[in-house]
């Protein structure tokens, strides 16, 4: 009788055990990883999970079982011990070296996201302004003036970019909730918030970062999985336009018989829409995870990672286009 | 074990005492250790009714309450508002850390226990002990109050940061905060409570610490004092250390919502549409670091004395020594210690350097260390033991079953890349609850349990303290292990609606079940309460010593009269004399004379 | 111990028994209860016209009626109309006939329920309020309107059943409730009055749909008189927010509830306007009523109707020809000075923009609340950021809050909208222009 509490015990902890091989097949578990860094986390959360989920068998098996075989016994007196030298040493000095290696495994990991001194040069640069209760995004037209291929630079291109995100530029592409970005693309993000603590959070990126009033703070991703591709159609017929794009100018141009024009001043006649494959698995979201007052479940962003980098930069033209309307049919022409 | 009614007629040290002089302004460190119980008691209830509101909003988001939902204002659609909800969920957690996990643990046990355990006849203070606990009645006045006011209650969540808790109109435009209504004087009125609560727990701290250095019994030395006793000394120095600290950080937010100041208000200020606060000269960072500075060693305030009555009970009905006492005790001073160096890991993600982030990482993972040689000394005490499955025995052994997984699930928090990922979400909410409800409260149940019958001279029901068990540790980890697997699905914690998500809304479902479980929870705890009352006034007469134990209050009559002893009990050995092969009978109090010869603690 | 058994055991199934009833009663539909009505318009009742500026300061959070209240007591507003003065009769008339026409927060429509859908018991009573309503609707309505344009109102393009106006208790609407209840309510409150749990709580306060007046049009006051917007207007504002007030971007929904949401905005607008209207001739000129105040309700009911359709149908102020799209920088300089002499001059801005808006005083909108001119030296635009929606802002005016429509001649519209679209950026302005706006330290503007 009094060894069914040891059973019941034993059923509680393996429910809990088992729940954590049934949750993937219910799809409750991370979401898909889409950045460079990702994998590191992932990894190092598998690691961890391995490790946890041995000592959780080891403590709870040695208790259940001790709980079935030493049970009152009527009596008899128990083992007298008041504990073991070695036993402590070793269960000290073990633990103690999973520990240390944990630790310094992480290093790495933790260091290529989040390190300053590590982050890439920039392909694409972006301020994120968060404020009660929206995130409110700014491109420059011109990525090539943040980018660097000498190190030296790196110091005042940094300066210059977040002065950048701080003072708005004339030129500069907004848009609300929507982070735009193509893929393979060093993506560096300056966060800031007008009003409280916020944080940019993106669980398919495993990517989280607070904002701080006062503070302008760098991000920086890798994405390696692309959702959407920017397409353009005439609006009259319908017939998706040949884009031609310069990597050197990054300037795309809309090709026809008589010749190439630039897209954005094209806007009015022409209608651009992003394509997504419609999976909402490819939704890959930004939620704010830092308490921000009554909306805070609501500052709901969206990633859109582009196929490539013309991709990217008809939206960002045609974005500049619909953005500078005057006539009736620009204005209408993107929602 | 047999129970039989004891005769005993106990005189009591002051006769002329009137009743108000006994039982509500008392001096008698058992009636203050009771009156906190019973005020933890209450703010329980208080608290678990603003979790099942957090559950039924989580579960349910948009859906329509039976019954609740009336209560909301028809121009809130009957709907529970967002504003509302930050309020609850803040509160729940400011209710159960401030009002229930600490005074039960320190005011409750601590009073009760540490005159007790020590042999002494009292607190070293009494005086300053009655207005520790009465310096809990403002905090509690003023908590409750904060319902009621303009505003509602605070809605910052417990950790209050700035600059959601702190903005403020500009000084001479009233108190009411432009960044939501909770952040007006529900978050003043909550400043001032937790400083009345700082206040009372210093004056505990202050009183146990000269009552365990000064006032131990002939022969009581420090490594022959029960591990309860040894968990609340290194938890009273803690809290003597840390609480400053957050004082100091309670009165700086109280002066910038109050008198204007700006210690947590950045230069540029900060806009809210229209309203402006005004330009600044502080840092938001300030807060996080002073506040985790206390607060971080607050969450061992809120476990080690658990710990340390759990070894206590453990050994008691395992009828064996503690396993490894020395290394137990330095285990406790070892997180203790470590506790101080660690603040940081609540703050990976806050905008610090990253680099110091490094450094606390590797602090917070060897934490774990001393944790888990508590544990293994625990499974090496009922190893080979004569388990006797008690009440009291069966909610401690849960305690160890829980802490492991409170305890493990910690180490992910801890890796800061995992950290990354994992910051905010309900991971870190299954990781609390299984430190501070399966743990701490299974610890506070044994204890309850096992100390009840020296505290009323009464015991408690068995069977119903078994149905009573068994249903809250299967609910409560259908309840909270869930969690688990939403924080790794991504779920943000505090989050009134996650069905606008597309990355999120396939976990609604078991919320749907934790928020059910967490409702039968919750009503499971009403058989707790049954029980306490029905044996307080029914229940049968106990005995001095009831589960057989060796520390001293056993020695003393249940309930000790003022004064606790008949005589100055005489220390003679260590408080785990169990089942040693020399005697008779398989324990040895710690008083007798004639028991076995003195062993040397391990 | 048998005593506490049975009684513990008794409780305890009594408390299983409680849970099951609760749980089952809990549903996550999203709709409103049915049992809830649109509360009764208790708030003042305001008209103003009123176009003093005030040095004052905004009143605190949490305080919209009280300081509405306190300005009515100063005779700030020109007619102010407590609806308590209501006589009571008169009052639950109203709420009657308003119920009639826009159901509840569950059910809501913007015509008479079909007596085919009405309960059992309440039959011959819809067909009377529906033959009452037909009858007017062909004798108050204009040739210009057919079914199809209100029928446009409350549809969308997902669901797109054609519904005649005698059905109206729509799909779209019914979703766009729901759609309201999740994003919107807890701003602008259930009746749409912009006093939902938070609506005091954030400033500028949450639109107030009750007046049957908006901020943001496509069209001119001139070519509509009623100042209704488009209902395509409605749904702008709703996919990209309100720049610099709390009204965020719900441009992450897709079309069709944006469309759901738009109507329900128009029905909850509908249903504020004639409660709005019949108080204050209430209060005012009731023999404008005579007898039959349901009649009167009815007949506002369907002429606001006609005015949104109206204006829904109207196509959006078409500008001139943008002149600069392919000019010169120093061409562009040219114009940019031309908008800042217009600025400062002929056009009056600086009047209430006063410092470039830096300075602004408050004055009261009318919704009573207080508003000022924007900063234009900050780079939001409530309005949208597009030159196409300064051309809007400036010529048909934001006429809710003040700010007058602009004659001027084409190329002077788009100088001045060149003007303040360069003016946050020192930058982009000629050097004089520069030297006024943004004066260096000493220096005397």
């Amino acid at each position: 009788m009094q060894k069914g509490w040891s059973i019941f015990f034993g059923v509680i902890l393996l429910a809990t055990f088992l729940i954590w091989f049934a949750a993937p097949f219910f799809g409750w578990w991370l979401p898909e990883n889409i950045s460079t860094f990702g994998g590191g986390v992932d990894n190092l959360f598998y690691a961890i999970l391995g490790l946890t989920t041995f000592f959780f068998v080891l403590t709870e098996v040695v208790l259940v079982y001790a709980m079935w075989k030493f049970v009152d016994r009527g009596g008899e007196k128990s083992v007298y011990t008041h504990g073991n030298h070695t036993l402590e040493l070793v269960w000290t000095a073990i633990p103690a070296a999973l520990l240390l290696g944990i630790a310094i495994a992480q290093i790495g990991v933790w260091e290529k996201i989040k390190y300053q001194s590590r982050m890439p040069a920039p392909d694409l640069t972006v301020s994120v302004l968060a404020r009660q209760w929206e995130w409110r995004m700014r491109y420059p037209l011109d990525n090539q003036q943040f980018h660097y291929e000498d190190e030296d630079q790196k110091a005042a291109s940094n300066l210059k970019s977040r002065l950048w995100a701080e003072n708005p530029n004339f030129d500069d592409v907004h848009a609300i909730n929507e982070l735009h970005v193509w893929k393979n693309a060093n993506v560096k993000l300056w966060i800031r918030t007008l009003d409280v603590l916020h944080s940019f959070t993106l669980p398919n990126l495993r990517l989280k970062q607070d904002t701080l009033p006062g503070k302008t703070i760098p991000m920086w991703f890798n994405a390696e999985k692309s959702n959407c591709e920017f397409v353009v159609r005439e609006r009259s017929t319908g017939k998706p336009v040949t884009l031609a794009f310069n990597s050197k100018t990054k300037l795309v141009e809309v090709v026809t018989p008589s010749g190439r024009e630039p897209l954005e001043a094209r806007v009015a006649d022409l209608k651009g829409e992003l394509e997504t494959s419609g999976n909402k698995a490819d939704n890959w979201e930004i939620a704010c995870q830092e308490l921000c007052g009554s909306r805070h479940y609501a500052m709901r962003g969206r990633l859109y990672v582009h196929a490539d980098e013309k991709s990217y930069y008809a939206w960002l033209q045609y974005s500049r286009g619909a953005q500078k309307a005057t006539s009736l049919e620009a204005a209408v022409s993107m929602r | 074990m047999s129970v039989s009614h004891s005769h005993t007629t106990e005189t009591h040290a002051h006769p002329e005492m009137s009743i108000l002089r006994k039982y509500v302004f008392s001096e008698d460190h058992k009636i203050i250790g009771i009156q906190f119980l019973f005020t933890g008691l209450i703010m329980l209830f208080v608290g678990g009714a603003l979790a099942l509101l957090v559950r039924l909003q989580v579960g349910w988001p948009n859906g329509t309450i039976p019954i609740i939902g009336r209560w909301f204002p028809a121009s809130w659609g009957e709907k529970m508002s967002p504003e509302f909800y930050t309020m609850v969920f803040s509160m729940h957690a400011s209710v159960m850390i401030f009002f229930v996990i600490i005074p039960w643990l320190t005011g409750a046990f601590g009073n009760f226990l540490i005159p007790l355990q020590i042999g002494a006849p009292d607190m070293a203070f009494p005086k300053l002990n009655m207005m520790s606990y009465w310096f809990m009645w403002p905090a509690l006045i003023t908590i409750i109050w904060s319902f009621f006011v303009e505003g509602g209650a605070a809605g910052s969540g417990w950790t209050s940061y700035p600059t959601l808790a702190s903005a403020g109109m500009p000084a001479g435009s009233g108190f009411q905060s432009p960044a939501g209504p909770p952040s007006g004087y529900g978050q003043i009125l909550w400043l001032v409570s937790l400083l009345f609560v700082g206040i009372s727990s210093m004056m505990g701290s202050v009183n146990y610490i000269t009552t365990i250095v000064n006032m131990r019994a002939p022969g009581m030395t420090f490594f022959r004092m029960p591990m309860s006793i040894w968990a609340m000394f290194i938890t009273a120095i803690l809290q003597a250390m840390a609480l400053p600290v957050l004082t100091v950080a309670l009165i700086l937010q109280l002066l910038d919502k109050t008198l204007g100041t700006t210690f947590f208000l950045p230069p540029a200020g900060m806009a809210f549409g229209n309203w402006h606060t005004g330009p600044g000269g502080g840092q938001p960072l300030l807060w996080q670091h002073l506040f985790w500075f206390y607060s971080h060693p607050a969450v061992y305030i809120m476990i080690l004395p658990a710990m340390g009555m759990v070894s206590d009970i453990i050994s008691v009905f395992a009828r064996k020594p503690l396993f490894g006492y020395k290394p137990m005790v330095y285990a406790i001073a070892g997180i203790a210690g470590l506790g101080f160096i660690v603040w940081g890991h609540h703050m990976f993600q806050s905008g610090m350097d990253p680099r110091l982030g490094t450094g606390f990482m590797l602090a917070t993972i060897m934490i774990a260390l001393p944790s888990a040689v508590k544990t293994f000394n625990w499974l090496g005490t009922i190893w080979g033991g004569n388990i006797k499955y008690t009440t009291a025995m069966l909610n401690a052994l849960a305690f160890v079953a829980m802490f492991v997984i409170g305890g493990l699930s910690g180490i992910f928090m801890a890796a800061t890349p995992v950290d990354v990922y994992i910051h905010d979400t309900y991971f870190i909410v299954a990781h609390i609850h299984y430190v501070l409800f399966m743990s701490s409260i299974f610890g506070i149940f044994a204890g309850i349990y096992f100390w009840f019958p020296k505290m009323f001279g009464r015991m408690m029901n068995e069977t119903w303290g078994k149905v009573h068990f068994v249903l809250t540790f299967i609910l409560a980890n259908c309840t909270f292990y869930p969690m688990h697997i939403i924080g790794v699905g991504g779920h943000p914690r505090r989050y009134y609606d996650i069905t606008i998500y597309d990355v999120f809304q396939h976990l609604q479902p078991l919320n749907v079940f934790m928020s059910v479980s967490a409702i039968l929870l919750g009503l499971a705890q009403f058989i707790f309460v049954a029980n306490f009352f029905y044996s307080l006034i029914w229940g049968p007469r106990a005995e001095r010593n009831p589960w057989h134990s060796n520390t001293l209050e056993w020695s003393a009559p249940s309930p000790p009269p003022h004064g606790n002893f008949e005589e100055t009990p005489v220390v003679y050995r260590g408080p785990y004399e169990y089942g040693h092969p020399d005697t008779e009978q398989d324990y040895a109090p710690q008083t007798d004379a004639k028991g076995p010869a003195v062993v040397a603690a391990h | 111990m048998h005593r506490q058994a049975t009684t513990l055991s008794r409780s305890l199934v009594v408390a299983a028994g409680l849970v099951v009833i609760f749980l089952a009663g809990c549903d996550d539909s999203n709709r409103y209860p049915a049992a809830l009505r649109y509360p009764e318009r208790a708030d003042l009742v305001l008209k103003t016209e009123n176009t003093t500026d005030y040095r004052v300061a905004l009143p605190p959070p949490g305080k919209l009626d009280e300081a509405i209240r306190e300005a009515a007591d100063k005779k700030l507003f020109q007619v102010v109309v407590d609806p308590k003065d209501i006589d009571r009769k008169d009052r639950a008339e109203l709420t009657k006939a308003l119920e009639e026409l826009f159901g509840t927060p569950a059910a809501p429509s913007i015509a008479p329920i079909e007596p085919t859908r009405a309960p059992r018991g309440k039959r011959e009573e819809a067909e009377e309020n529906l033959k009452l309503y037909e009858s007017l609707l062909s004798e108050n309505l204009g040739e210009d309107i057919s079914d199809d344009d209100i029928t446009y109102l409350v549809t969308d393009s997902d669901t797109l059943n054609k519904l005649t106006v005698v059905d109206p208790r729509s799909t779209t609407l019914a979703k766009g409730s729901e759609l309201y209840r999740r994003h919107c309510m807890h701003c602008h409150g259930v009746a749409g009055d912009g006093r939902g749990p938070t609506g005091a709580w954030v400033d500028p306060h949450p639109r107030d749909y009750r007046q049957g007046v908006f901020k943001f049009l496509s069209t001119t006051k001139a070519a509509i008189a009623s100042g209704k917007p488009r209902k395509e207007d409605l749904i702008r504002t709703l996919e990209k927010g309100i720049d610099g007030t709390s009204m965020p971007a719900f441009g992450l929904l897709p079309r069709h509830e944006l469309e759901q949401l738009a109507s329900y905005v128009i029905h909850l607008s509908l249903r504020g306007e004639v409660e709005y209207d019949t108080l204050m001739v209430l209060a005012r000129d009731k023999n404008q009523i005579g007898d039959d105040l349901k009649k009167f309700v009815y007949q506002r009911a369907i002429q606001y109707t006609g005015q949104w359709a109206r204006a829904s149908k109207m196509e959006p102020n078409r500008p001139a020809a943008y002149p600069y799209s392919s000019a010169t920088p120093e061409e562009m300089h040219e114009s940019i000075s031309r908008g800042y002499k217009l600025f400062i001059g002929k056009a009056e801005c600086l009047k209430c923009h006063m410092d470039y808006g830096r300075q602004s005083a408050y004055r009261y909108d009318a919704w009573g609340t207080l508003v000022r001119a924007r900063n234009l030296t900050e780079t939001n635009y409530r309005g949208g950021r597009r030159p196409i929606d300064i051309y809007w802002r400036i010529s048909g005016g934001i006429p809710p809050s003040g700010m007058p429509a602009h004659a001027l001649a084409d190329q002077e519209m788009w100088d001045l909208v060149n003007f303040v679209q360069a003016l946050p950026y020192p930058g982009m302005l000629p050097d004089d222009v520069k030297h006024k706006v943004y004066p260096s330290p000493g220096e005397k503007h």
